[in-house]
């Protein structure tokens, strides 16, 4: 049995390739294909065609496409996304950057939402009906509605201009501020390992905003479907007959309830993964939390197309590796799934 | 070099013959002026980079009172103030100055209130007035910041001269000054009113409606015609402004369809338009620029000289271009004022574009901060600000 989940594994992972492949190609073409010419970043307006086709060949955009696509393509195979018209290094290394950020957030945000919703979700479902699960409904339904940057604009407003309570959308330390020397490049981790308590609380305040929007944000999908999962589930016999055993209630949320409400949860969760991973650009534009989706952002409003194309592939390719650790996980709830 | 610490800088034309500069340039920030330590740029010039592009761009050359303590592009730039410095009495500013980028004027505005924030140059003319009423305080550097509207002149019904004429007169100039901006005026050229040859060539049109309605008549257009509007939708200013001239033009029959662009994409379409690429705007456009020399040269060689390298209306008149390059390099200044005195009159009348509005460099400064002033190309003076009291 072990050796056909160990086949199944392997399964999944090879077909992860060729989805990568395409989105690469994809991604690639779209860039090359519909994108405008990118010379016209690098020279003036009134540049002749001479200075032009210099610009043209020193980004290799002189060569027939599939040669353009196998130049690419060997780059990528050594982690070279090509580089940033706007900040001038390598885009791997900008997204390298501001990678940490992104996972701060993210894990902050995912956190928050699970250890939160998932309980809320469940509760919402046992008590179906009542005022507990209409009181969820209703904060869900909100928390779906609300877009995230309104919902962060308001927190700014009350949280910053109005009660003072915790810093203003600077980023992940105050203006001007040395972070502390990178270990894993979690601000709040790194200061922790570091002993620098007044670092880490510098780094807790001002994640607390950005990370609790994007908490809320992501946490009313997961409480939902913790909900409708739960309420699916306690109609069945499965729970009808420990009922009519006799069987704690405790047991029988947590034993047998819960366990097999937890499919679609864990889908839910995989496909926010992915979301939150690419950086929630809305989230990070207006926290200006330097992560990879303010930078997917920025490369939009300053027409960088290689940055654009190097956030695209690394998004896509979250998203993948997202889903690929849902079946995983699938596989490991779910013995019928092997 | 006169001495260690002056330089003279003679000019000459390709030919050698010795050029008298006639702009004042209190300022020498931009780089075809600066003054790199050369041995330090040799060292790292390379055959195929001989003037040492590549390290410049990351290793800036100074000698001004700050030195970059870190940059990170598109994000942030923290200057450190330079001790013990050249100069015999150093200067007394911030120990820090930090420059940072956000993309949200809501973020900057609440930026500001919650005393994050000390200074902004980046807000629209609501938000400044906002902060304004919250006791910031507003400076308006002295920078000719000129917003028109250009015709392609060379489609139609922008190639007839009473059609031109006719939007000219319907143009509602006070309603777009007094109502998207504060602290503007009216702008009746498109050279810096400082400029000798300045002359306010556009004063002759004002909101008419009859005389727009007759002139669209007699240019064969009784009863109007569609057009299109393009502009820049990062600025709330192009976004007001738009909705007062396609009410003022609705008036005389004339129905705008806005096209507002994202900066970049404007910027790429201008760019097209400018290159003569069929279907680039291919209709009025608002265009802003700040040509901060007190000189009509830049202004006319680049916007309505045939083939300048801004001219986005593709207008191109012999007589134009010959006063242009007889008279840009003229030593007799007095013939020279009145020959871009004349490219003014002449460009008004044809109407190739309106300037409507003319304004400062606006921002807001906390109020604990004085001393806020500019170099004129406008570049703030960081070493000159200081804490009130």
């Amino acid at each position: 049995m072990g050796s056909g989940i160990s086949r199944q594994l392997i399964a999944r992972i090879l077909l992860v390739i060729p989805v990568i492949v395409g989105i690469v190609t994809l991604t690639f073409l779209v860039s090359r294909v519909f994108a405008p010419d990118p010379v016209e970043l690098y020279v003036p307006v009134q540049a002749d065609e001479e200075l032009r086709q210099q610009i043209r060949e020193r980004l290799g955009l002189d060569k027939p496409i599939p040669q353009q696509y196998a130049v690419f393509i060997s780059g990528l195979a050594q982690g070279d996304l090509g580089e940033s018209t706007i900040t001038g290094r390598p885009v791997t290394s900008d997204l390298w950057d501001r990678l940490p950020a992104t996972l701060e957030m993210s894990i902050f945000a995912l956190t928050f939402a699970i250890v939160i919703g998932v309980p809320l979700g469940v509760i919402a479902g046992v008590k179906r009906d009542g005022p507990v699960d209409f009181s969820v409904r209703g904060i869900t339904l909100v928390g779906m509605a609300l877009p995230s940057f309104w919902l962060g604009l308001v927190f700014i407003l009350i949280f910053f201009v109005k009660l003072g309570w915790l810093p203003g959308p600077v980023g992940r330390l105050p203006l001007g501020a040395t972070p502390p020397e990178s270990i894993t490049g979690l601000y709040t981790l790194d200061s922790l390992l570091r002993g620098d308590y007044s670092m880490w609380w510098e780094a807790t305040r001002h994640i607390i905003m950005p990370g609790g929007t994007l908490g809320i944000v992501i946490m009313a999908p997961i409480t939902r479907v913790a909900r409708a999962s739960m309420v699916e589930v306690m109609r069945s016999d499965y729970i009808r007959t420990p009922r009519a055993l006799g069987i704690p209630k405790r047991v029988i949320y947590f034993r047998y309830a819960l366990k097999n409400a937890l499919l679609p949860i864990v889908t839910m969760i995989g496909t926010i993964v992915g979301f939150v991973f690419t950086g929630a650009v809305l989230v990070e534009a207006i926290f200006n939390w330097p992560g990879v989706g303010k930078y997917g952002l920025d490369s939009i409003i300053s027409s960088d197309f290689t940055a654009l194309q190097g956030f695209v592939i690394w998004a896509s390719v979250a998203y993948v590796l997202s889903f690929l650790l849902v079946d995983l996980l699938y596989m490991t709830i779910d013995p019928r799934t092997r | 070099m006169i001495d260690p610490q002056t330089v003279r800088f003679d000019y000459e034309l390709a030919d050698g013959t010795p050029f008298l500069l006639t702009a004042s340039i209190p300022s020498m920030r931009f780089p075809i002026f600066g003054i790199v330590d050369s041995v330090e740029v040799q060292a790292r010039a390379t055959e195929e980079d001989p003037w040492g592009h590549e390290w410049l761009k990351v290793n800036p050359e100074g000698s001004g009172p700050y030195v970059i303590e870190s940059a990170t592009a598109g994000t942030e730039v923290i200057l450190k103030r330079v001790e013990n410095h050249w100069t015999e009495s150093g200067y007394e500013g911030f120990d820090r100055v930090i420059y940072r980028v956000f993309n949200s004027a809501a973020d900057i505005t609440a930026l500001m209130q919650g005393g994050e924030v000390d200074l902004t140059f980046a807000l629209g003319t609501r938000e400044l007035e906002a902060l304004s009423e919250s006791g910031f305080t507003i400076v308006n550097a002295d920078l000719p910041d000129i917003w028109r509207l250009d015709f392609p002149v060379d489609i139609p019904p922008f190639d007839n001269l009473l059609v031109r004429r006719a939007i000219a007169y319907a143009v509602p100039y006070d309603n777009i000054v007094e109502n998207a901006f504060s602290r503007a005026s009216r702008a009746y050229s498109f050279v810096n009113p400082k400029s000798p040859s300045f002359v306010p060539a556009w004063d002759v049109y004002n909101t008419d409606l009859v005389k727009a309605q007759g002139l669209l008549t007699a240019a064969g257009y009784p009863d109007g015609f569609e057009a299109e509007l393009f502009y820049d939708s990062s600025r709330q200013e192009w976004e007001d402004m738009a909705l007062y001239l396609k009410a003022g033009l609705s008036e005389i029959g004339v129905e705008l369809t806005l096209n507002p662009l994202p900066a970049t994409e404007f910027g790429t379409q201008r760019t097209a338009r400018i290159r003569g690429e069929a279907g680039a705007m291919e209709g009025l456009m608002f265009i802003s620029g700040t040509i901060w020399l007190d000189d009509a040269d830049p202004n006319v060689g680049l916007w309505v000289v045939g083939g300048g390298w801004a001219n986005v209306t593709h207008y191109a008149n012999p007589v134009v271009d010959a006063l242009h390059f007889d008279n840009r390099f003229n030593p007799d200044l007095e013939a020279r004022a009145a020959a871009y005195r004349e490219v003014q009159e002449i460009t008004s009348a044809d109407v190739v574009l309106l300037p409507l509005v003319i304004r400062g460099y606006p921002g807001a400064v906390h109020p604990d901060v004085t001393g806020v002033s500019f170099t004129s190309d406008p570049h703030l003076r960081a070493y000159l600000l200081r804490l009130a009291g």
